[in-house]
């Protein structure tokens, strides 16, 4: 059933962006935007719908899953086929169609990304007494993504729980949605320790440990911290997802909210497609939007941080995760091994 | 829950080849369907090309459609478009009858890997009463001499670089009991070689060329005589009982081989691989299947190849651009082939191919690198060519072959679970199990009469009692003697329950390794169309990771015994990675039949390694 909501979701997004699209034409607005005088279209990666409301006023807004969004931008023939100006996204999803792109042999499309605007880690939510139960038994000290991923899909009484508890359940966002992408190579950066790996490392072993992580993955699963903390321990055991996305779990006390080494990171830009440079700097300055992804979470520079936000994290100056190419054949893997 | 998300982002890598083994042969990938340009009122020439030189023709010919060589007389204009077609397989359809409905346009041009393709398709040919449709005078495209591939240190062991060394030093070392413990190696264990099917592979075909004319002591002129001496085929025969196994692509070995590198072994999955040139390049660069997948990078491996010229002389991969003597070519079409050949045999295009790791196809560019001794090949050599077979010994040869390649032992474990009940081609309605049996039906008549084949079902709650996972349908025995046996029991297979995959495939596997027959090639063929399924899924992962642990085991060390699982991942249910992991784990490949309809290609593919 969840992959049927999915597909409905998916569905009603793609109509709901034709159905905008098409207000916007009968307004007399270029949905493509890239002719002189027209206003700038930005596309928002879906969970950031909230933030770029901001923006209404000045660019036309649509809202759409960051893989819509990164196929047409592959396989367009140009910005006009694209329909899109300015692209609000992490900014793996830029190299990930930069390197489809240059496989493919086309021609460039996306430009430079602007300046990071907001950030946000990943991070691991957990019943309190999962953890502990890894931490006394698989985990043999604090829990990682290497880990948990041995444990998953197995009984807890084999790794340290109970066996009333039935197995070790991993929930993660959807790796095609925006920020599903980043929790997926944050996943693999522990599983390899760092971000230096490539697809020549995505061997059998890591096949079957990422094929556990992701048992009882689902792509409908876009706020998995949420369907948790709803739905009990019996849905997932622990969940993998961006701390903004993970809010409601720091003011709880029956969960944990862990920041697993390497601590990779969501660092939001601006993608200018078809020569967009300033449109997407413009956004990408605009205090409304910097304001609005604050106060949903992300870390913003000079902006306060949201209620749930652990300011004791520090950030490492890079996103700990691989180039574009290893995230797409990351995720080719992920769909791979998870049917 | 499985998830049902979009793939895009496999589907966008374009031009990317898989590692998995497919069906077709040559040594760079597989056959693929492609869209075709729309040539509009242009001349068109259709341009069947083998795999590893794909991309480069069709970047040539998309320059050449651009360019004012492209213009014609008459204000024509030509309009290249070049498809994928490894040689064997191209071979066999222009003999045979080209379905274009099925395999694309007719081709104006045949760019095979070797010339010795069009010898073998004029022979089929006059076989049957018709004209010869390949010319022996075509413009070669690009060169790659045939190689023996050996790590560094084996090949200085047996005197290189200093030391000539040919197909005789191969002969010796294969027939040695001692392997390479006479040469003050024992813990080298055998003397193994890795070398491709004649019928599939063009460095298999140039292999055997090679290995004819080092039995004869000639350099050209190959006769029918020859090849009646007993002593040349001993001597073949000699050879070839040194081969781990054959198939479709060399890419299997040098895939095996790297991952034994990386490893720390090199030594003990092949000593020797017969491979082109190019192909040693692109392993000592870091790349062994000569494709830079998605986010894959280059590491070069621990131990480099050395490519071993042989003494008695080589052949060359010629790359050949054959305007065929055929019906569907018309004067047009060949004033237009005639340009687009003139346009790749520029200067400044024959530069390109050394990019590729190609020598250049005319004398006015000269080799360069990185045909260089520091990626382990000699630009200087070869310094002596074999010349090509007249057809009917090209012919001969192979059904030689076809008696004297080393003798297989082979376990067929087929899945029959209830998916396997499922429609497998829509158009006719059969089932995903009508194809199987089908294609498992005609792949016996390629086991020659001498291999040893049995047949195995799987699934739960076999047998009369209901609790059996596997069932011993035929016991091993000399093809020859049960070949109907074996194909009435496929017949009568019919759909069952689960999927007991991890425990049939590490029984299948342990009963393999205690009936080893060290003079043969031994081997599983798993047919499987889902993913693990039994009583209890809680031990999955264990399982799986005992299976991958033992048949890893019964691989290794001086004293080992090696059994090739070959599984077959089979509709679109079928966990390709798991398989792939279980070939991996024996040096063996997975084949991806994920469209039941390809699984008659497929199947074939999997028997080419017998």
């Amino acid at each position: 059933m969840k992959a049927v909501a999915a597909l409905a979701v998916a569905v009603g997004l793609i109509v709901a962006a034709i159905l905008t699209r098409d207000a916007l034409d009968d307004d007399g607005d270029s949905a493509g935007g890239t002719s002189a005088g027209s206003r700038t279209t930005l596309v928002c990666a879906a969970g950031l719908a909230d933030a770029c409301a901001e923006l209404e006023d000045d660019v036309n807004v649509r809202v759409e899953a960051a893989s819509v969004t990164a196929e047409r931008l592959a396989t367009a023939a140009d910005a006009d086929e694209a329909a899109v100006d300015v692209w609000l996204a992490p900014a793996p999803w830029a190299d990930v169609v930069v390197d489809a792109r240059e496989r493919a042999g086309a021609p460039d499309l996306v430009g430079e990304p602007s300046a990071v605007i907001g950030r946000s880690p990943v991070v691991l939510v957990l019943w309190n007494d999962r953890a502990a139960a890894l931490e006394a038994g698989a985990c043999g000290g604090p829990v990682e993504w290497r880990c948990l991923g041995d444990a998953a899909d197995r009984p807890w009484d084999t790794v340290g729980g109970e066996s009333a508890w039935g197995r070790v359940n991993v929930g993660l966002t959807d790796p095609d949605a925006a920020t599903g992408l980043v929790v997926l190579g944050g996943a693999a950066s522990g599983y390899f320790g760092n971000a230096d790996y490539a697809a020549n490392d995505l061997d059998g072993e890591f096949s079957g440990w990422l094929g556990a992580l992701g048992a009882q993955a689902d792509s409908a699963a876009t706020d998995v911290v949420n369907e948790m903390l709803t739905r009990g321990p019996g849905q997932f055991s622990a969940v993998g997802a961006l701390e903004a996305g993970a809010l409601d779990a720091a003011d709880r006390d029956d969960v944990r909210v862990i920041y697993p080494a390497p601590v990779a990171t969501a660092d939001l830009v601006a993608i200018p497609i078809g020569g967009a440079e300033g449109a997407a700097g413009d956004i990408a300055g605009n205090d409304d939007l910097r304001q609005a992804l604050s106060e949903s979470g992300w870390r913003v520079d000079g902006e306060p941080l949201a209620a749930g936000v652990d300011g004791g994290i520090d950030l490492a100056a890079d996103d700990s995760l691989p180039e574009g190419g290893v995230l797409g054949a990351l995720l080719a893997r992920w769909n791979e091994v998870t049917g | 829950m499985r998830r049902s998300g979009p793939r895009w982002v496999t589907a966008l890598v374009v031009g990317a080849i898989s590692a998995t083994a497919c069906s077709g042969g040559d040594d760079g990938g597989r056959d693929g369907e492609a869209t075709l340009a729309d040539p509009g009122d242009c001349v068109t020439v259709d341009v069947a090309s083998s795999p590893e030189k794909l991309e480069l023709l069709g970047d040539l010919a998309d320059s050449f459609n651009d360019s004012d060589a492209a213009r014609l007389a008459n204000d024509d204009c030509a309009f290249v478009r070049v498809q994928n077609k490894s040689s064997g397989a191209a071979e066999q359809l222009l003999a045979n009858g080209w379905d274009e409905s099925v395999e694309g346009p007719l081709p104006v041009i045949w760019s095979p890997a070797a010339s010795t393709w069009g010898q073998v398709l004029n022979q089929h040919l006059s076989e049957e009463g018709q004209p010869a449709m390949a010319p022996t005078d075509a413009a070669s495209f690009m060169l790659t001499p045939l190689v023996i591939a050996m790590p560094r240190p084996m090949a200085e062991a047996l005197g290189w670089p200093d030391t000539p060394l040919g197909w005789a030093d191969v002969l010796a070392l294969a027939r040695d009991g001692a392997g390479w413990g006479s040469r003050g190696h024992p813990e080298w264990g055998a003397f193994r070689l890795g070398k491709t099917n004649p019928n599939f592979s063009t460095s298999g075909l140039s292999a055997l060329i090679a290995q004819a004319y080092a039995a004869t002591g000639k350099t050209s002129g190959l006769s029918l005589e020859d090849l009646a001496n007993p002593a040349v085929a001993s001597f073949a025969s000699g050879v070839e009982s040194a081969v781990v196994h054959y198939g479709d692509t060399t890419l299997t070995f040098l895939n095996n081989w790297y991952r034994a590198d990386q490893r720390g072994n090199p030594y003990q999955y092949v000593s020797a691989v017969a491979v082109e040139e190019k192909s040693l390049i692109d392993y000592n660069s870091g790349n062994p299947d000569g494709i830079l997948d998605q986010g894959e990078e280059p590491r070069e491996p621990r131990v480099p190849l050395v490519a071993i010229y042989p003494e008695e002389g080589t052949v060359y991969s010629d790359n050949p651009l054959m305007v065929l003597d055929a019906e569907w070519v018309d004067a047009q079409q060949r004033e237009a082939a005639t340009a687009f050949i003139d346009y790749v045999q520029t200067p400044e295009n024959q530069e390109q191919v050394l990019e590729y790791g190609f020598r250049p196809g005319i004398d006015d560019v000269p080799v360069a690198a990185p045909i260089s001794e520091a990626n382990g090949v000699n630009p200087a050599t070869p310094q002596t060519l074999l010349d090509v077979p007249e057809p009917e010994v090209l012919a001969r040869l192979l059904d030689d072959w076809a008696t004297q390649r080393r003798s297989a032992r082979v376990q067929i474990v087929i899945d029959v679970s209830g998916s396997m009940g499922d429609p497998g081609d829509p158009e006719t309605g059969a089932t995903k199990l009508d194809l199987a049996k089908e294609a498992a039906i005609a792949a016996l008549e390629e086991f020659k009469e001498d291999d040893q084949v049995g047949l195995s079902i799987f699934s739960t709650e076999l047998g009369d009692q209901g609790d059996q996972e596997v069932l011993e349908l035929v016991p091993t025995s000399r093809v020859g003697d049960v070949r109907e046996q074996l194909a009435n029991r496929i017949r009568d297979l019919v759909p069952t329950n689960n999927t007991p995959l991890y425990a049939v495939t590490q029984r299948t596997y342990e009963d393999a390794l205690a009936a080893f027959d060290p003079a043969r090639i031994n081997a599983v063929v798993l047919l499987s169309d889902g993913r693990n399924q039994d009583d209890d899924s809680a031990d999955d992962r264990d399982q799986l990771a005992e299976l991958i642990d033992t048949l890893q085991a019964g691989g290794e060390g001086q004293a080992s015994r090696p059994v090739r699982v070959f599984p077959i991942a089979y509709g679109d249910d079928a966990d390709l990675p798991t398989l792939r992991q279980i070939a991996e784990a024996t040096s063996a490949a997975v084949y991806d039949s994920s469209d039941p309809t390809s699984i008659d290609k497929v199947f074939t593919a999997v028997v080419s390694n017998f």
